[in-house]
């Protein structure tokens, strides 16, 4: 699967619960009772999708922005942040939107 | 009145008989055994315990004897059974007071609702409670029984009892179980500490427990306020060194390392991460038991004011 031309979300009436401290994030999937341990960059990708469907570029831009990273044409990040929503959907957080 | 005021008799005809009703903080248990070994073992490690009326209401219904079978006498057996229920297989006779200890640890871990247990220990000094997570062997109870031997309340050394009501640790100070060189390490640290027989061959190896403190046990109702986060691990000829952990971090550890954290749902994680919020993390490697303790004191100005 490419991850990147596909649009993400959470499972349709997904729960969240968070805690935030020293510059890490638990989230509690409710449904699933599994807790998971996520980096800055995943926790503000999972906050985004947890209320919006985004594909790949547009995660980038919504995550650089709200962690102030300057990544203007820096293809690493987005194979990153393509990496990390492969792992979010292995974890079963995510899945893929079906249009 | 205490199990060492009943006198050596009278423990015997309660153990004999209808059982001993003694309290461990927020529960009560009715023992009965017909085993010497347990009678005595007890009457060391429990003399400070309070005694509930015999027709007092009892959390845990435990008898701990020997099997009708053969087996009595053939290589002979200890039965646990709780309510009624024999929930584990028989152990070899040798080993029926460390059973008892095991069995107890069982009730408490499966069948207490309005806690989360962790399995940790947990101390307290000048309203700070740690909290020490980690499976067998990483040096959590050595440094437990060392500590509480140089003056910290003993919460526990196994099951620590975090309240979801409160998110404050129930006092829950019962013997401190040592394993293999670890007796000896303690008993040459402290020499004025009661240890219990020795019991060898087990699946542990040799197994010993520590007398609680009677301070320990007689403010068993205290609560105490988790402030300290620490993750001990036992490394031979280290210097005591404190490696800070994201509080995120520690409750993955924390979680990983309860009875019923999945079983609360949601309640479990509200409690943890409340819980974790209020404290201090860090892993925690050592070798000297000394070194250890100025470190644990150090972490407590650190936590003042």
């Amino acid at each position: 699967m490419n991850s990147g031309t596909h649009r993400w979300s959470v499972l349709p009436d997904t729960v969240l619960h968070w805690y935030c401290a020293d510059d890490e994030t638990l989230v509690y999937y409710e449904q699933a009772g599994t807790t998971h341990l996520l980096t800055a960059t995943s926790a503000e990708a999972l906050r985004f999708l947890e209320y919006n469907e985004a594909n790949i570029g547009e995660l980038v831009a919504v995550v650089s922005q709200t962690l102030t990273l300057d990544v203007d044409g820096d293809d690493e990040f987005f194979f990153l942040m393509e990496a990390l929503v492969e792992q979010l959907q292995k974890l079963g957080l995510i899945e893929a939107c079906a249009h | 009145m205490n199990v060492a005021a009943l006198g050596a008799a009278e423990l015997r005809n309660r153990l004999h008989g209808d059982g001993l009703v003694y309290r461990v903080g927020p529960y009560a248990v009715r023992l009965r055994s017909s085993i010497d070994q347990v009678l005595s073992a007890f009457s060391c490690l429990y003399a400070d315990y309070p005694v509930e009326p015999d027709d007092g209401f009892a959390d845990f219904h435990v008898y701990v004897h020997r099997p009708q079978n053969l087996r009595r006498w053939y290589r002979p057996q200890a039965i646990f059974e709780f309510d009624g229920k024999v929930p584990f297989k028989p152990l070899p006779f040798s080993q029926s007071y460390p059973f008892f200890e095991w069995g107890l640890n069982w009730c408490v871990s499966n069948h207490i609702s309005n806690h989360l247990i962790i399995h940790s220990a947990v101390l307290e000094n000048r309203g700070q409670a740690v909290v020490m997570p980690g499976n067998p062997g990483v040096g959590k109870s050595t440094l437990c029984a060392a500590l509480m031997l140089r003056g910290w309340r003993l919460l526990t050394d196994e099951l620590g009892m975090l309240s979801v009501d409160d998110c404050l640790f129930a006092p829950v100070p019962r013997p401190v179980s040592l394993k293999n060189n670890s007796i000896d390490l303690i008993a040459n640290f402290a020499p004025e500490a009661v240890i219990g027989p020795r019991c060898e061959d087990t699946v542990k190896g040799t197994v010993a427990h520590v007398r609680a403190p009677a301070d320990s046990v007689a403010r068993a109702a205290e609560k105490a306020t988790p402030r300290l986060v620490v993750l001990p691990q036992y490394v031979e000829g280290a210097n005591a060194q404190l490696i800070p952990l994201s509080r995120p971090e520690a409750a993955m550890q924390i979680a990983g390392n309860t009875f019923n954290y999945s079983r609360l749902g949601l309640q479990g994680f509200a409690t943890l991460t409340r819980m974790i919020d209020g404290c201090r993390c860090f892993e925690f490697r050592y070798s000297r038991l000394d070194d250890a303790i100025d470190t644990f004191e150090q972490l407590l100005v650190g936590g003042e004011g």
